[in-house]
């Protein structure tokens, strides 16, 4: 060991880490010497370590319970990227380079133990540097679509647009615990923005309320079925006059309204009848009699079988799906399709609202479309307004034969769908709709990130709701312009095409082997170009950004999400060197005695 | 001809008469018939124990009408040809007494037909499940409808089998990842089967053994070069009946009762018979790892399965080793029943351990790192099993023989080196893990749950060591380490799989087994605690 015959250095480094010269320096200041040497010890100590560890690996531990219980996005923002965590891993980093630095001049069974050390700082160096060096995004390529180098951050950013989708201003945003930042920027034309607030859960809704300058009906319905097992609330107006059977329509007059009340639409089909539709070719027949039966799909391979039928179809109070009744007020039917060796069961539904449900699959898909059809106006529920006139009608289509007349508030219908009933809660006659951005709480599903802002410059300073990548419309100088709140982007020094992307099956069967993108790059500038295949773990580099395979769309095969990554290759030589050191390290512990 | 001569004669022929009469019929010939199914090709002998173990949930069965006992094989072939109608048999396994009643079948019955769980009240609990695992990597489901998944998937099993049409024993031509086709409807190879279902249903075994023959011969013509070769059909035949790791627990059980048998004597030959059963024992596991290895083509740990029997492996190899070195007994004795109980469980619980051979998920499909990083962390887990092997006895020592000083000590030096083995292995399996994230996700470090386990359990054990250097801790703490921290490792290697569910390590996620573990938890801690007590009253 070449290191350990220059003693004078030896020396030197042991009076430089024992902090002699600082103890020089300070002439006669022994206590705050002492302190110091006292604070670097106790960093340094064994006991701390063993202390530090413990706490390292409780957190650690409780961090995993705490994901699978909440998510992977909720443990790292709370703890491995929450200060107090990172703190935690510096003193520990600090604890094993002065573990290692106090012990010099190092004997030489204490090798194992430095190299070890020193190889863990240097992960630990590596991986943080990584994090905030590194160059990290994804971009989105598609079979047959022009070269791109447009890679998305994982950043957000404000971005200023003119209408023709030109970019005339960025700024890259951070979001942490205290907010966003930076918390003010001047836009292109004079206009200053603000940022408030940065929330990361919200929705917008429509809000409905009186006091529109026009007549236009809406009334608000609550909804009670034993499946939903909550009410509903939801307005029925001319923009939405439709909520399964239930239907809002205006009558212009009197006479109108008496038809309407009087004589609901006639129905297309007398039965509840099963549709299947091959391109041209159709299958078209009554349920009711058919159930069980073997039928062909006329002009192909395909045969189907009614194999249960509900008419009116529900779950009971045992959650087992039951016919409440023969009529066929939300008929069901479970289909089973083959062609060959290939079978599916589906669930059809009468309702139009719903898709056909597949049940299970064997063998290569049946693409069919498929229907029930239902006798209209049968159990149909219609509301009326009239054009002026603060009143509300209704006729209603039951087993009892036609039902019609005012309706109050507050009454309960019947909907005939299902075990829905229905209860007029509210009637605007002259509603205004808005969309307003509520708050949801932390843990929501379905909800959007959005940003507060103040704009300062367009008339009198207002507030904004910026909804994370719905733009708004600003004047900027009488110019029109577009703020967005989105992804932050850059762009490669080179562009990437997306050649073909092949999925590999297994033999024999439809489960997925594999996925390549067939990527080629080209540098513009050089004339460079290189074609490479990029799969699940074998990534392609080109000018040093790293792609990996990320994601792709089992529904659209024709496009790829690649991950691009670029460290410094100093940070790449950091953690790969410090993970070598430490095993080599370890190793030297444990059994490198008779060696060194 | 002398009169003995003529006695042997007519023996002979009277033996060879009843042979020829009581023979069973020879299916050797048709288990090696290649099948296409679930992504690979594989034996119809493979085939027939996956289906039959899956929808009986035994290994033999016995015939529905005669009483007589079937092997897997010619109950598949009895299926596969329709030699009856499987539909009304009752072969399919309900076990799980409430969905009988919810089901409206006899409770006291175990096996039930297709026919009769085919009701619309299964159907309405498996929409539920349906339901609840739209979009869930691990849905939430109650007992009943787990059981009523596994009941459907039973008679998913026997569908797949079921007539002619279901299995793919015709070989595609020229591809050899070409899709297989099922006995078509007409032609010499439909009247070979014919020929083959008329030998099976008369039980005529000279007819059945030629009808066997010619359908092999025809099959592998029409596909010379996709069709598998005798050689590896066979092979995996072999495997299939020779159970290796069922030998191997039985080798080193009989090594533990030899040892124990032997250890008052201190009987030298006593202890070389054992050591040589033991090592039988791992020469036969590693046969058995060898053979899957040729089976499947790839390396062999990638499913939960596979890892409790490499670990279990690996303490045995380490075991053997360190005995050989050292010769203090105590190794072959305290690893032996660990290793049986692993392979045990893994024999025991198909359903949560799944021991058939399937393909790989596309995450582990071609990678180098698969060959170093998880036999690394997997041996690393080896070691701490040897190491908590050892913190056994050293704690039974200090409850039973405290005044065994020396003995003691040499128990805590043996602990001590297996952590430190475990130390160097599971350091070095996670930092190439990382090396190799780094390289193929772009990141070295991700807070995997995986991850993060393997470094709480490295963690856990550095702990001790450190402490150890403190004079916080001493032989006994080590040996109450040895055991507490085994609890860590069995997170990160079962927890993380079964009881959390999240993260990157996706394909080894499972449900089941949590009641057993629970118990192990509890049992370790009460060892442990006992250990403790005693040693304070010491």
């Amino acid at each position: 060991m070449l290191l350990f015959q220059y003693s004078n250095r030896r020396r030197l480094a042991s009076r430089l880490l024992s902090f002699d010269p600082v103890a020089r320096l300070w002439h006669g200041a022994e206590p705050t010497v002492t302190t110091f040497r006292r604070t670097g010890k106790f960093l340094g100590s064994l006991s701390l370590a063993v202390a530090l560890l413990t706490i390292v690996a409780a957190v650690l531990t409780v961090a995993t319970f705490y994901e699978s219980r909440t998510s992977t996005q909720a443990v790292t923002m709370q703890v491995y990227r929450s200060w107090w965590f990172n703190v935690l891993l510096g003193v520990l980093g600090l604890n094993l380079a002065l573990a290692a630095a106090l012990r010099w001049p190092w004997k030489h069974h204490q090798i194992g133990f430095v190299v070890t050390h020193g190889g863990l700082i240097l992960i630990l160096g590596g991986c943080s540097a990584a994090f905030h060096f590194g160059t990290e995004g994804m971009i989105g390529l598609r079979v047959g679509e022009p070269p791109s180098n447009v890679v998305q951050l994982e950043d957000r950013a404000l971005i200023a647009m003119t209408p023709e989708g030109g970019q005339t201003f960025k700024e890259t945003l951070r979001v942490d615990r205290c907010g966003v930042h930076p918390k003010t920027m001047a836009l292109p034309g004079g206009l200053r923005v603000t940022l408030d607030e940065f929330c990361p859960n919200v929705a917008t809704e429509t809000v409905v309320r009186e006091g529109g300058a026009e007549w236009n009906p809406a009334v608000q319905v609550c909804w009670q079925s034993k499946t939903t097992e909550q009410d509903l609330h939801q307005w029925l107006s001319a923009e939405s006059p439709q909520i399964v059977n239930v239907a809002f329509v205006v009558a212009s007059d009197a006479a109108q309204l008496a038809q309407i009340t009087n004589a609901p639409p006639a129905g297309a089909v007398k039965e509840v009848r099963l549709v299947v539709v091959l391109k041209k070719d159709r299958l078209d027949v009554p349920v009711v009699g058919n159930v069980d039966k073997y039928l062909a799909v006329p002009g192909t391979e395909i045969t189907a079988r009614i194999q249960n039928y509900w008419p009116d179809f529900r779950m009971n109070d045992k959650h087992e799906i039951v016919s409440a009744s023969e009529e066929p007020n939300n008929p069901v039917a479970l289909v089973l399709l083959k062609r060959g060796e290939s079978a599916e069961r589906w669930f059809v539904f009468g309702n139009p609202e719903m898709q056909p449900m597949l049940r299970e699959r064997k063998g290569t898909p049946i693409e069919v479309q498929m229907q029930l059809l239902v006798p209209l106006g049968r159990s149909q529920l219609t509301l009326v307004a009239r054009l002026g006139s603060a009143g509300l009608y209704f006729t209603a289509q039951t087993k009892d034969g036609l039902k019609s007349g005012p309706l109050a508030i507050g009454q309960t219908m019947e909907t005939g769908w299902m075990d829905a009933q229905l209860t007029v809660e509210r009637f605007l006659t002259n509603a205004v709709m808005a969309e307003q951005v509520v708050r949801l709480p932390e843990d929501a599903e379905q909800s959007q990130s959005a940003l507060r802002v103040t704009v300062h410059g367009d008339g009198a300073p207002r507030g904004e709701w910026l909804l994370f990548g719905k733009p708004i419309l600003l004047h900027s100088g009488g110019k029109p312009m577009h703020l967005a709140f989105a992804w932050d982007s850059m762009r490669l020094p080179f562009t990437v095409a997306l050649e073909d992307f092949v999925v590999e099956r297994d033999e024999g069967s439809q489960s997925i082997a594999g996925w390549t993108s067939k990527v080629r790059f080209t540098d513009a500038a050089t004339g460079e170009e290189k074609r490479a295949d990029v799969w699940m773990n074998h990534p392609a580099v080109f000018k040093s950004y790293k792609f990996s395979q990320a994601s792709w769309n089992p529904q659209d095969l024709k496009y790829t999400v690649l991950q691009v990554k670029k460290d410094p290759l100093w940070v790449i030589v950091l953690t790969w060197g410090g993970s070598g050191l430490t095993i080599l390290g370890i190793g030297l512990m444990f059994y490198g005695r008779r060696w060194v | 001809m002398t009169i003995m001569k003529r006695m042997l004669l007519l023996l002979f022929f009277l033996a060879s008469a009843a042979f020829v009469s009581g023979q069973e019929l020879d299916f050797s010939l048709l288990k090696t018939l290649a099948v296409q199914k679930d992504g690979r090709k594989k034996p119809l002998d493979t085939v027939a124990n996956e289906t039959i173990q899956r929808i009986t949930g035994k290994v033999f069965v016995k015939d529905p009408d005669t009483g007589r006992k079937l092997e897997a094989i010619e109950l598949l072939l009895s299926m596969w040809m329709q030699t009856r109608d499987w539909l009304k048999a009752p072969v399919i396994y309900v076990g799980h007494q409430p969905l009988k009643v919810q089901l409206g079948l006899p409770v006291e019955q175990k096996y039930f037909s297709y026919e009769q769980l085919r009701a619309p009240a299964l159907d309405a609990i498996l929409q539920r499940v349906a339901k609840k695992s739209d979009g869930q990597q691990k849905p939430q489901l109650t007992r009943d409808e787990r059981e009523a998944s596994a009941v459907a998937e039973r008679m998913r099993f026997l569908g797949d089998v079921l007539g002619l049409e279901s299995l793919a024993i015709v070989p595609h031509s020229s591809d050899e990842k070409g899709q297989w086709e099922p006995v078509p409807k007409s032609g010499p190879i439909k009247e070979r089967v014919d020929a083959l279902r008329a030998a099976f249903v008369q039980r005529d075994p000279a007819a059945l053994l030629t009808a066997s023959r010619e359908l092999e011969a025809a099959l592998r013509v029409l596909g010379p070069k996709v069709y598998p070769g005798r050689e590896k059909l066979a092979r995996e035949v072999h495997y299939n009946s020779f159970h290796p790791f069922r030998k191997a627990e039985y080798l080193y059980g009989l090594a533990f009762v030899l040892l124990l048998a032997t250890w008052p004597m201190r009987s030298r030959a006593g202890y070389w018979v054992a050591v040589a059963v033991f090592a039988a024992g791992v020469a036969v596991h590693g046969y058995g790892f060898y053979l899957r290895i040729l089976i499947s083509g790839r390396p062999p740990i990638t499913n939960m399965y596979e890892s409790v029997i490499w670990v279990s492996f690996g303490a045995a190899l380490f075991a053997i080793v360190l005995e050989a070195i050292y010769r203090p007994r105590v190794y072959l004795a305290a690893v032996a029943p660990i290793a049986t109980v692993m392979l045990v469980l893994a024999d025991m619980f198909p359903a949560v351990m799944d021991p058939n051979i399937g393909p790989l998920v596309p995450v582990l499909r071609d990678n180098f790192w698969l060959t170093v990083h998880v036999p690394a962390v997997t041996l690393g887990y080896s070691a701490f099993a040897v190491a908590m092997a050892l913190g056994h006895v050293a704690l039974a020592y200090y409850v039973f023989k405290p005044e065994a000083h020396e003995t003691i000590h040499r128990l805590e030096h043996f602990i001590y080196r297996a952590m430190q083995v475990g130390v160097l292995l599971l350091a070095a399996g996670t930092i190439l893990g990382g090396i190799w994230a780094h390289y193929a996700w772009g990141r070295f470090w991700g807070w995997d749950p995986k991850e993060t386990w393997a470094l709480i359990s490295l963690l856990s054990y550095v702990i001790p060591l450190h402490g150890r250097l403190v004079g916080w801790l001493h032989g006994f703490g080590l040996s109450v380490a040895s055991v507490i921290c085994f609890l860590t490792v069995l997170m990160a290697w079962y927890g993380v799989n079964f009881i959390l569910g999240k993260g990157l390590h996706a394909y080894g996620f499972g449900t089941g087994g949590t009641p057993y573990v629970a118990v192990f938890i509890a049992l370790e801690l009460g060892i442990a605690g006992a250990a403790m007590c005693r040693k304070r009253k010491l």
